[in-house]
């Protein structure tokens, strides 16, 4: 094992992440409860929670299993404890691959096991971390004023409130989904991955217009997500 | 009527202002907590890069995502909502993870997003999420990376179309609940998505186009009367 390695997978590492991921358990649990008893006393039922959680989590799995497969890579740099905290803290896989390459680069070091030395871990981890910090400030200063800017722009109608939402929400998945579609040839087979999405998702609610079965509801979204695999696989 | 009014007290008065105070300060000790990894390189393994390494990483990188920083809450809060915004930038993986994630728990419990209910709902979706992504990455160290690369290259390649299948899924779920919206949305989004691959503003640019586009031109097309039939 390179000399380096020992110190990112030592004890003291992953004493060093248990911090930051005990601050995010801290902050998960504050706004969760307090969701939870606010969300029953405004006549939210325990069915639509529970239905939440189980459409949540089914489709959290495929894209985490995903994300695992990609923190192999990190691991294998980074030892585990910073991978391990980097994906659930903070990161993505792509920027904290990045990030560390860019660190042992600017000690000049090349990015690869074999030639990696303590200090070039070392600013790999301040580069993913100083890199990262900017997204938590923004989100952690400016949360309530982006909502602010929402509300004016309702006007203070409240039915104006869920139209404006539902056309921004419109814009993210649009732009989120196209941007996959892009280039748009025949070997693009995210075309297809969304196309099977989408094809899903509209004959499930086409079906369920008068059954109204919960199971669709709970379900509809991973179903979508194994749908458009299979059909970025086939075609 | 005046149940109505009470969850608008309930969430303007009370869930509001707790989700801001502790939010913004648990997210703020974040981000000092986040240095605690170097703090232990520094102090307990003495292993210190020159600072003009750590100031040209660090530039690098921040320079990249500057932007990102600022773009991304603003398009992701409608979505997220007040404390779900919180979490999902604190833990990360947001487009690929807990902004679908929010919405599929919406939709599931049948609340409209932008409402104090779709708040609520879009945290816990939010929640389980981290909860999930949690357990399976903490698995995965368990079971270490030789065993992780066991998953044949095939699956692993495979598993690369579940979030765009996942947009697709939430993008048609969104266009159904409401069709008027987004005979503005899709093609303003693909317009400005071409726009922004001929490089004249950049791709990152492009979502918050699509998101206030969307945005303006439906709060215009409200005066009109043309929405009226949307919920």
């Amino acid at each position: 094992m390179q000399d380096y390695l020992k110190i990112a997978n030592s004890g003291w590492m992953w004493f060093a992440v248990a911090v930051p991921m005990a601050v995010l358990a801290w902050q998960v649990f504050l706004l969760l409860r307090r969701s939870l008893r606010d969300g029953r006393r405004m006549g939210v039922k325990n069915e639509q929670i529970k239905s939440a959680v189980i459409a949540s989590a089914s489709a959290s799995i495929g894209p985490s299993v995903s994300i695992l497969t990609g923190m192999v890579s990190l691991m294998v740099m980074m030892g585990a404890p910073i991978a391990w905290m980097r994906l659930s803290y903070i990161g993505a896989v792509m920027f904290e691959m990045t990030s560390a390459d860019v660190g042992a680069e600017a000690v000049g070091v090349a990015f690869e096991q074999s030639s990696m030395t303590a200090e070039a871990f070392a600013n790999g981890v301040w580069a993913m971390i100083l890199g990262s910090v900017g997204w938590i400030i923004v989100s952690g200063l400016f949360t309530h004023k982006i909502d602010g800017l929402r509300t004016r722009l309702a006007g203070g109608n409240q039915k104006a409130l869920p139209i404006i939402t539902a056309a921004a929400t419109l814009g993210c998945y649009c732009s989120l989904t196209f941007n996959k579609m892009y280039p748009v040839a025949m070997d693009n087979k995210n075309i297809y991955a969304t196309v099977g999405g989408a094809l899903t998702i509209f004959l499930l609610t086409m079906w369920n217009k008068k059954r109204k079965a919960k199971w669709v509801s709970n379900w509809s979204a991973t179903l979508a997500m194994i749908v458009g695999l299979v059909f970025a696989c086939i075609v | 009527m005046n149940e109505e009014m009470t969850t608008q007290q309930i969430y303007d008065q009370e869930y509001i202002p707790y989700s801001i105070k502790w939010g913004r300060l648990t997210s703020l000790i974040g981000v000092a907590a986040s240095f605690f990894p170097v703090v232990i390189l520094s102090f307990v393994f003495k292993v210190v890069p020159a600072l003009d390494a750590i100031v040209a990483a660090a530039t690098i990188r921040i320079s990249a995502c500057l932007v990102y920083y600022f773009i991304e809450p603003i398009s992701f809060q409608p979505v997220l909502g007040i404390p779900g915004t919180y979490m999902a930038f604190l833990s990360g993986n947001l487009s690929n993870l807990r902004v679908p994630c929010s919405s599929v728990a919406q939709q599931a419990a049948g609340v409209e997003e932008g409402t104090p209910e779709g708040a609520v709902l879009s945290t816990i979706g939010v929640a389980v999420s981290i909860v999930v992504n949690l357990a399976i990455l903490t698995l995965g160290v368990f079971l270490g990376s030789q065993i992780i690369a066991l998953i044949p290259e095939s699956v692993v390649n495979a598993l690369v179309y579940l979030v765009p299948a996942l947009y697709g899924a939430m993008l048609m779920q969104m266009i159904l609940y409401a069709p008027k919206i987004a005979l503005i949305a899709v093609p303003l989004s693909i317009v400005t998505l071409a726009i922004s691959k001929t490089g004249i503003f950049d791709s990152s640019m492009a979502i918050l186009i699509s998101v206030f586009g969307s945005i303006i031109i439906g709060r215009l097309l409200m005066k009109t009367g043309w929405l009226d039939d949307q919920k």
